[in-house]
């Protein structure tokens, strides 16, 4: 799964700690997301949408099969 | 939702406690050094089959510094690989997750080769420290994972 959180992040200008902040979650767990080392829960992927004021499908797509 | 997980301000200390005691425990048991002859006082036994001595009742003469590593060691490591880390988060519930998995497999990988392989009394020494694997192995590896986590993202922003 492919996510646009560090465009995201770039835009609002916030570090990955601040996000992580605002989430309840460590920065490295935020690092993970963004390099897709890690696919957030639900919850948790619902949170950060809603954060950045965007979609969860804007913030989150399915990487397409080969 | 409910995790089950012990307070962060455990880990240290049952850490410490667990390592120290798996390290004495090890030495005490492969010097060969029998424990049944230390500590020695009346304990209640409920079931008891003695194999060597007569020693029969409901209460008997026993060497208690095998049970006290026993006890210490599963208590200490059971509260040690189920504290909360002091950001305690979803990743990190999946990496616990992973690491327990991972010990389960390789922990009875290894007790189905010894069974196949270990006869007699050897294989009595292999259900001995099968008491203990899967919480040493698990331990390992979760501390191993959650380091390389830890270290994780040192270089980005």
């Amino acid at each position: 799964m492919k996510n646009r959180i560090r465009v995201f992040r770039a835009e609002l200008n916030i570090s990955q700690e601040e996000l992580a902040n605002q989430m309840g979650v460590s920065r490295q767990t935020i690092h993970a997301i963004e390099n897709n080392k890690y696919a957030p829960s639900l919850t948790l992927g619902m949170s950060i949408a809603k954060f950045f004021n965007k979609t969860v499908e804007e913030v989150f797509q399915m990487e397409e099969e080969k | 939702m409910k995790n089950y997980l012990f307070p962060s301000r455990f880990k240290n200390i049952s850490g410490l406690i667990f390592y120290l005691t798996t390290i004495i425990g090890a030495i005490i048991y492969f010097s060969g050094v029998s424990m049944d002859e230390l500590l020695v006082m009346k304990v209640p036994a409920i079931i008891n089959e003695p194999i060597f001595t007569n020693n029969k009742g409901i209460w008997i003469e026993n060497g208690i510094l095998d049970e006290l590593i026993t006890v210490i060691l599963i208590i200490s490591g059971v509260i040690h690989s189920f504290s909360k880390e002091k950001m305690e988060d979803e990743y990190i519930s999946s990496i616990r997750l992973q690491a327990l998995t991972w010990s389960i497999y390789v922990n009875y990988s290894l007790v189905l080769l010894a069974t196949l392989l270990i006869f007699g009394m050897a294989y009595f020494h292999v259900m001995i420290i099968h008491l203990f694997s899967l919480i040493i192995l698990f331990n390992l590896r979760f501390q191993l994972k959650l380091r390389s986590y830890y270290k994780s993202g040192t270089d980005e922003e």
